[in-house]
């Protein structure tokens, strides 16, 4: 069994489709990466606002912030998949690869648990990787999060 | 038929008085998160299909591509292209 990390994506959203966070494999000593649970929410004062979450493999990170995916056993090493948030250049999305596609209002959070077997697979491919994006009222604040096994 | 892998979906809306829970399945060719149930847990017909190359459930999607490529398969061969792209 591989290490489990968490990572916590958060950005300001759009009326337009952007980034909130993504996860992707290193240039080079690339390792699988399964993810297993996922958590879309935003902190924002509840109302009632249509959002649109997407999640998409990429092949580019783009522009973004580093977040540190966070060991859940302490006694295991530092990921070696990166991920970011907060993007300012856009990943570079495969067309037509999307794994998740859920309408959420932002007053909801959506939670979303993977069967055994069943994880959204990152392959150990250079840069390779899943970016999420949301369509929602512009200026409110979100919050994903997934756990991951390496 | 090999037993179906499932997963689930909760929706929590302040709104309502309990969370909408939604089986899922991932999708075995593309790795799609597929909801088997409606936000008023009714059960979605139509949304998985049978392939009997891999005797697995896949998206509609996915369906419509008349090969069996499973998904295990398609990520061995994306990390073997990118690992001959580096060797060359």
């Amino acid at each position: 069994m591989g290490a489990k990390y968490a990572v916590d994506f958060q950005r300001s959203s759009h009326a337009s489709q952007l980034t909130v966070g993504n996860l992707s494999a290193p240039g080079s000593s690339m390792r699988r990466v399964r993810c297993y649970f996922l958590q879309l929410s935003s902190e924002a004062t509840a109302a009632d606002n249509a959002g649109l979450w997407t999640l998409q493999r990429t092949t580019a990170n783009g522009t973004r912030t580093s977040v540190t995916p966070i060991p859940i056993d302490m006694a295991d090493a530092a990921a070696v998949f990166t991920a970011g948030e907060n993007h300012s250049g856009e990943p570079t999305y495969t067309s037509g690869e999307i794994l998740l596609n859920t309408a959420v209002n932002q007053r909801a959070t959506y939670q979303w648990q993977a069967p055994p077997g069943g994880e959204l697979v990152i392959p150990a491919t250079a840069n390779a990787g899943l970016g999420l994006k949301l369509t929602m009222t512009a200026g409110l604040t979100v919050t994903a999060q997934t756990h991951c096994e390496e | 038929m090999t037993a179906r892998r499932r997963g689930y979906a909760r929706i929590f809306d302040p709104a309502l008085a309990k969370p909408i829970e939604k089986d899922t399945t991932t999708c075995n060719h593309c790795g799609a998160i597929v909801h088997m149930h409606d936000d008023e847990g009714r059960a979605l017909s139509g949304v998985l299909v049978h392939c009997h190359g891999c005797d697995k459930h896949i998206c509609v999607k996915c369906a419509e591509v008349p090969k069996c490529v499973t998904l295990e398969r398609r990520i061995e061969q994306m990390e073997a292209s990118a690992a001959l792209r580096r060797a060359l």
